[in-house]
């Protein structure tokens, strides 16, 4: 018998999670171990997904403006306002997505097949007590942390690559005139909706396994699909959001 | 979760020497799919049922996702246009940006999320429970079998996949145009049709062949070297995706590049 078969669905996971955080919040120790596991462990992917996004964005910007204007002063100011706005969270949200969704549900699938989430129940926890509520903690604080991380490492590769393919002086690329404290608002609103999001999603498919290994492979890929979905929408809810209201 | 293999989160001193295995492995498992995929070997029966894997059930999700893009692409081109005046350029700023960069790697990072998480998942369950030896046992190559029709279903499949959700996002961002931002339709329309586009379709086409090639060679990989039970199985999904991730912006980046060259 599965104890734990009543409590895999997203919104119930999600209602029990923060039940958790309000009553019983996970210990401090454990959940800077899970900002190391997703925040610090992430890091070197983060950054070089979105390295190599600025430099594809750079590229990409200067070559159709110079069909158009011959003159590229502006472009670091747009390059880095867009990073901001949309490519930085939605970019870091699919990267965490796919390192720490997949994790988070790894794990939780083999907890599920070896009967572990069951002894869990039995022993008077739950798997969003042990399971969830540390890693949505740690998301809530390492997702922005991430977010800023790669939008740092997209800007700077960006700037790296338009002096040297297009000879824009770094003072000149380096201009954050054109982002407004709204954009940065709407950037943290994004990582923040993401950080919550992952793991409730990626561990509600990590909890449905069913029967040994194959089980496993493919709640993992539940996770990762579902997780990602869930990073588009919210970038689509907010900026539809922030569309209506005029920001 | 401490003694996870996600080759990418380690800090182990091997990681050099793993990394040059698996780039080894990887050239390996290509190498061998393309040549069973050349002499026409692979298996009829299990490409079908690759292809149904990777296009047709893929489809809701994909066309949900570029539905999504197109709006935010188009919400957020908006600020930018309506600050410079400029109306009548949002369809062409909107289409480039789409056709060129957006489509394709959300389509490619959705496709490794999806089908070659799955792809992994299951060549990885087959070596976890032995079936691998088993085959290899009774004489029977596994490639023809298991990555040649991957190669086969995804290479060809993933530019058409980009060519569906280029048409969802488009449809999505003129409607998000004229029904949010407040441009004309028929304006937005003219001015994606004037741009003259279509080099920046055609790339993000040719971008889905290398992008194809990218996460088949990487589930293949992943799924034939998975040890550990059902938790190595989870890992090297954990694996597939982030590995896809990184060549698809590896590789974008190298279209770009290559794209101007041989084009100017």
């Amino acid at each position: 018998m599965k104890a734990t078969a009543d409590r895999t669905g997203i919104p119930a996971l999600a209602l029990s999670t923060i039940r958790t955080m309000v009553t019983a919040p996970p210990n401090m120790g454990r959940v800077v171990r899970e900002i190391h596991e997703t925040t610090n462990r992430s890091l070197l992917f983060v950054s070089v997904t979105l390295a190599f996004f600025g430099m594809i964005l750079v590229y990409q910007g200067c070559m159709q403006a110079l069909r158009i204007y011959p003159d590229l002063s502006g472009a670091g100011e747009i390059v880095i306002k867009t990073m901001v706005r949309v490519f930085g969270p939605l970019v870091t949200g699919l990267m965490v997505a796919f390192r720490v969704g997949a994790g988070i549900a790894a794990e939780a699938g083999t907890m599920v097949v070896t009967d572990q989430a069951d002894a869990l129940v039995v022993t008077g926890s739950s798997p969003a007590r042990w399971l969830v509520a540390p890693r949505f903690a740690a998301c809530l604080i390492g997702v922005p942390v991430l977010t800023v991380a790669g939008i740092c490492a997209g800007v700077t590769a960006g700037g790296v690559f338009a002096a040297i393919r297009f000879e824009i002086l770094p003072r000149t690329f380096f201009d954050i005139g054109m982002v407004e404290w709204e954009d940065f608002v709407i950037c943290f609103i994004k990582a923040f909706l993401n950080g919550a999001t992952i793991p409730i999603v990626a561990g509600a498919a990590g909890l449905s396994t069913k029967n040994s290994s194959e089980g496993v492979g493919l709640a993992t890929t539940n996770a990762v699909v579902n997780s990602a979905v869930a990073v588009v929408i919210i970038e689509f809810l907010v900026s539809f959001i922030a569309s209506v209201t005029g920001h | 979760m401490s003694d996870d293999a996600t080759i990418f989160g380690r800090s182990s001193r091997n990681f050099a020497a793993e990394f040059v295995a698996f780039l080894g492995a990887l050239l390996i498992t290509t190498g061998s799919g393309i040549a069973v995929v050349l002499r026409g070997r692979a298996d009829y029966l299990l490409t079908l049922r690759q292809l149904r894997i990777v296009t047709i059930e893929s489809m809701p999700v994909m066309s949900l996702v570029a539905v999504m893009g197109g709006f935010v692409m188009v919400f957020e081109s908006a600020g930018a246009i309506e600050s410079t005046g400029a109306d009548g350029m949002l369809g062409w700023a909107f289409g480039l940006a789409t056709l060129s960069e957006v489509a394709p790697i959300l389509v490619a990072l959705m496709f490794a999320a999806r089908s070659g998480a799955r792809t992994t998942a299951e060549i990885g369950t087959k070596s976890v429970t032995g079936q691998l030896d088993a085959m290899r046992l009774l004489g029977v190559d596994p490639t023809p079998r298991l990555s040649a029709p991957v190669f086969i279903a995804m290479v060809p499949m993933l530019p058409l996949m980009i060519a569906l959700c280029d048409v969802c996002a488009i449809a999505a961002g003129t409607a998000g145009a004229s029904l949010v931002v407040g441009v004309n339709p028929d304006l937005f329309v003219i001015s994606m049709i004037e741009g003259r586009l279509l080099d920046e379709l055609l790339m993000g086409l040719v971008k889905g062949f290398f992008f194809g090639g990218v996460i088949a060679a990487v589930s293949c990989t992943l799924g034939l070297r998975v040890t550990g039970g059902a938790s190595g199985v989870g890992h090297a999904v954990n694996d597939c995706v982030v590995f896809s991730a990184i060549g698809v912006f590896i590789f974008d980046l190298l279209v770009d590049l290559v794209w101007l060259m041989v084009a100017s």
